[in-house]
């Protein structure tokens, strides 16, 4: 037998550790070393979610239902594939506007309405009951377990009254720890560090002692899960639990439960405050989104095994089924683990009541209490940060109080879960509103409550009022005839709808009418300003330029300061105040008129201590001329898309300057080059043009100077003359040439040309060169004719340079030139091919270039002007073909070029 | 922008998935008394499913998915 102080003082200790790890998260956080900001911790505070009902609850679902217990933990685990677009959503909108409840979100959503906020917290502190009662209920019957050990017959029996009531003092207690736990000092921050430690820690312990329990039970009492389910078939009643026909409502209530555990997971007012309001960092979701499903298989693997032993174990009805991972071990006097075991319990259970409560108490205080007294004129100075305090010690106190209520008026004639599913049910009602409300921006304020409300006392008629026929307070022909005798009232079978299971049935009257509610009233009636800004705000939170302007600046620092004094204290608010002016760079004086983003600084600091809602109403107290009119909140939204407009335009301009920069860049670059092209042509024409001038001048300066020349001399000379001078004539035409080509000014006589008769014409002109020479020639030219649109003169001038450079080069006596003409089906092509000496690699890309000459022939300078080329190049560019040459060197050339056929 | 809603695709995509597999029909058809290697094969397929969806977060949410260099995924020669 278990001494009754063991187990207390070993509960006592329990949660003194809980408290020193509190503190020491606490300090380290003060001291801006926080343990908690890493996913890991972020997943077990999430573990939050696992309370009594998984680590007592579970088991007793799963003997009597098989899987049924498993949509619970399904459920989070679709739903957590969701948190990084969902969750992360959320935590933005949270971070930004410094929500610290449900409540508060649901309210800064619709307009910061503080009706919004209420029913949020009433919905919430109702709906909760159930499930703090399930936690008391389980802490309870744990500890009366223990204390009648190793009896396991007589914990039934047990008559209470409400001060020998164990669960009455669990409530106390857990109460006391929850006030030392989140209210030692009220905050401007709505997050805390010491709590999410002291939650991660119960996690790991519960996990630990429900599977040390469900190893003891496989392992050891059985040997291994194959031991243990080839038991199975010798048990009537268990071969139902291996398959699906166990449960209750079938496929279609374990449907229904993953989508409320899915809702749950993020929606219930504890599971909010871990998921939203304690989160440290928003990429601590990437990991928590798989890490928190694997937390949840990890818990559940052994509750099947576990129930499956009290099964076989226990005489049918002994035992509560609820209670097997303790009865187990104590079944084979396994003292230390059965302590070990409750204690695993004990975390599991407060957890869940230490979050809960908190996060409700912050919600009576700033979404009910105070918007009631902050309209109070009486209380409009006076410093309200202890009363804040008291509220929040007071809303937990009471919380806990109606939880025992609701245990001593129902909770034992229900089992764990369906307790807990009641609430789940109720939790659910918000997701409609915070779903909608940050993806549509039309949900509005009147929709909202609407919906709430309609869910809420849709709930209460399907589910609550029920379960007080249950237990004996209202009659029976309620269930059975329903109210007033209306059949179609029948709380279960409302308008005759008796296809479903009870949750089934509530599950889908409550979210019709919420969402029907939220949509066709939002779809009606119309929103004031402020819900439109705030639904803006919330949609938009991810692409949001933030527009600080919603207040008129006109009151003075001084009064500002004083409001947040307050609240949170005189110390905290001048170091907020001088955070802000430092991390601002500026100077704040006390008398300055604050500027709107202080204006919108202090509400927001004020939203951390009491929320959205009533920090509008404060700030609006001190800021003279209120908020702005609706007519100017639609100017600033007005101008804030004009300036987005504007910027966005200018933006679109410096794109279309820079590009037109860039092409003037390049404009400029090819102006200098073609300048630079200028003079070099002026200068090499220059040079070319002195050479025979200055033959021509120093012949006839001879001729001139001495009479006495021979006949022969004189002749001579006279020819030197004659052919400088042709030369100087044929550069000058062709310098013309090629300046009326560029230009643009040459005249063009373009006509029907047979090009075969053009070369023979051209050969004809140059057939005197040939035989100088003794040059072979070999034509190819088509026997049928060949038309293109050319210029006739230009077109033999392009072949008859062609063929004279090739003649130039060649060898006199062994030269060889051939001549071919050929056509395809849309051009002609010309080659002239040499035997001379070829042109080195380097030089043919340069051959076409204005005054290029080949250097290195052992002939030395040829005699052209090396405008030939170019003067080809051009003309074939005129007519649309291509002109080039290869060349190997040493073997001989072959220039080329193509016309377009008529 | 194109890769966050690439990544939120596919998340949406493996949510189906496992609301898919973890109900009504495809879940009908383990729902039998048949024992595998000694277990219920119901309890099988739900924790089987449910490691596997929590791989397939835990893979799609990786943290800098880089994509792994091109000559490790060739198949080594002879076993094509």
């Amino acid at each position: 037998m278990l001494q009754e102080w063991v187990i207390l003082l070993v509960s006592i200790c329990y949660l003194g550790t809980l408290f020193a790890i509190a503190y020491y998260a606490d300090k380290r956080a003060d001291a801006g070393r926080s343990i908690i900001s890493n996913p890991y911790i972020y997943t077990l505070s999430i573990a939050v979610y696992c309370t009594a009902w998984t680590f007592y609850g579970s088991v007793g679902r799963a003997a009597g239902t098989g899987v049924s217990f498993l949509p619970i933990y399904i459920g989070p685990t679709l739903m957590a594939s969701l948190w990084w677009i969902i969750l992360r959503k959320i935590i933005r909108i949270a971070k930004v506007y410094r929500v610290t409840s449900i409540a508060d979100f649901i309210a800064s959503r619709y307009g910061k309405s503080t009706l919004a906020g209420g029913l949020v917290t009433i919905i919430a502190v109702v709906g909760i009951m159930p499930y703090i009662s399930l936690q008391l209920k389980a802490i309870s019957t744990s500890f009366n377990v223990l204390h009648h050990y190793p009896a396991l017959e007589s914990i039934k029996q047990q008559k209470t009254t409400m001060w020998n009531d164990t669960a009455f003092s669990v409530a106390m207690i857990l109460a006391a720890f929850s006030i030392l736990f989140g209210t030692r000092n009220i905050d401007a921050t709505e997050r805390h560090e010491g709590m999410v430690a002291a939650i991660a820690f119960e996690s790991i312990v519960k996990l630990i002692a429900f599977s040390a329990a469900g190893i003891y039970v496989t392992f050891i009492m059985f040997d291994g899960p194959d031991d243990l389910f080839s038991w199975v078939p010798h048990y009537n009643e268990l071969s139902n639990l291996i398959v699906m026909d166990a449960l209750p409502g079938g496929y279609t209530n374990w449907f229904t439960l993953t989508f409320l555990s899915m809702m749950a997971i993020m929606f219930l007012p504890r599971q909010f405050q871990v998921l939203v309001v304690e989160n440290v960092n928003e990429d601590h979701v990437r990991k928590a989104a798989w890490l928190f499903p694997l937390y949840l298989l990890l818990i559940n693997i052994f509750v099947i095994p576990i129930a499956m032993a009290g099964n076989m174990l226990f005489p049918e009805g002994l035992i509560d089924p609820d209670i097997f991972v303790l009865t187990l071990p104590i079944s084979e006097n396994q003292e230390i683990l059965t302590i070990f075991i409750y204690l695993g319990g004990l975390s599991a259970a407060t957890g869940m009541v230490i979050i809960a409560t908190i996060a409700l108490s912050t919600m009576v205080c700033n979404d009910l209490v105070m918007p009631v007294l902050l309209r109070m004129q009486s209380l409009q100075r006076v410093d309200l940060s202890k009363a804040l305090l008291t509220i929040r010690r007071g809303s937990i106190i009471l919380v806990l109080l109606l939880g025992y209520m609701y245990f001593r008026l129902i909770g034992e004639s229900y089992t764990l879960v369906s307790m807990g599913l009641v609430s789940f049910t109720a939790a659910a009602q918000f997701a409609p509103p915070i779903l909608i409300g940050i993806y549509w921006k039309g949900a509005n304020r009147k929709g909202a409550i609407c919906g709430l409300l309609a869910g809420f006392i849709m709930w209460a008629y399907t589910l609550v009022l029920p379960s007080f026929v249950r237990s004996g307070w209202l009659p029976t022909s309620f269930l059975e005839n329903g109210p007033f005798g209306l059949e179609l009232l029948i709380p279960y079978k409302l308008l005759g709808l008796d296809m479903f299971d009870p949750i089934t049935h509530s599950v889908f009257w409550t979210m019709l009418v919420n969402i029907g509610s939220l949509v066709s009233i939002s779809l009606l009636s119309r929103q004031n300003a402020i819900e439109r800004i705030q639904a803006a705000l919330f949609v938009d939170v991810f692409s949001q330029v933030k527009d600080t302007r919603i207040w008129r600046g006109t009151a003075l620092v001084a009064e500002l300061k004083n409001l947040i004094a307050r609240f949170v204290g005189k110390k905290k608010a001048d170091k907020a105040f001088s955070d802000y002016a430092k991390t601002r760079g500026i100077y704040l004086s006390e008398r300055v008129q604050a500027d709107a983003s202080l204006v919108e600084f202090a509400e927001r600091q004020l939203s951390g201590a009491i929320g959205a809602a009533s920090a509008r109403v404060m700030v609006s107290s001190v800021v003279e001329g209120e908020s702005v009119s609706l007519h100017e909140v639609m100017q600033i939204l007005d101008e804030t898309s004009q300036v987005i407009e504007y910027s966005h335009r200018l933006e679109e301009k410096s794109k279309e300057l820079e590009a037109a920069t860039l092409e003037l860049q390049a404009v400029n670059t090819r102006l200098k080059e073609l300048d630079r092209m200028k003079d070099e042509f002026v200068s090499t024409v220059s040079h070319e043009l002195r050479t025979p001038l200055t033959s021509v001048r120093a012949f006839s300066e001879i001729l001139h100077d001495n009479q006495d020349l021979s006949e022969d001399e004189r002749r001579k000379f006279l020819s030197i003359i004659l052919k400088e001078s042709e030369r100087l004539t044929r550069l000058t035409n062709q310098i013309l040439d090629l300046a009326k080509f560029e230009s643009g000014k040459t005249q063009w006589v373009m006509e029907r040309v047979e090009l075969s008769e053009v070369v023979t014409e051209a050969l004809d002109s140059v057939s005197q060169l040939f035989l100088e020479k003794k040059i072979e020639l070999t034509q190819k030219v088509p026997h049928e004719s060949v038309f293109i649109r050319a210029d006739r003169d230009r077109i033999i001038q392009v072949v008859i340079n062609l063929i004279s450079n090739a003649v130039k080069f060649c060898e006199p006596e062994n030269g060889k030139v051939t001549v071919h003409l050929t056509k395809n089906r849309t051009s002609i092509r010309m080659d002239v091919t040499d035997n001379g000496p070829g042109i080195p690699n380097s030089e043919q890309k340069h051959i076409f270039e204005k005054f290029y000459q080949l250097q290195d022939l052992n002939k030395g300078k040829p005699g052209g002007s090396g405008l030939g080329l170019a003067i080809c190049q051009r003309i074939i560019k005129y007519h649309g073909g291509k002109i080039w040459v290869k060349s190997s060197p040493g073997v001989g050339a072959t220039f080329s070029f193509t016309l377009p056929k008529f | 922008m194109n890769k966050s809603s690439s990544l939120n695709e596919r998340l949406v995509f493996i949510l189906i998935i496992g609301i898919l597999a973890l109900n009504y029909p495809l879940m009908a058809i383990i729902d039998k008394p048949v024992f595998l290697k000694g277990i219920p094969v119901l309890y099988l397929y739900l924790f089987f499913i449910w490691s596997c969806f929590i791989g397939l977060v835990a893979f799609t949410l990786r943290k800098n998915p880089r994509p792994k260099p091109l000559s490790k995924k060739t198949p080594p020669p002879g076993k094509l």
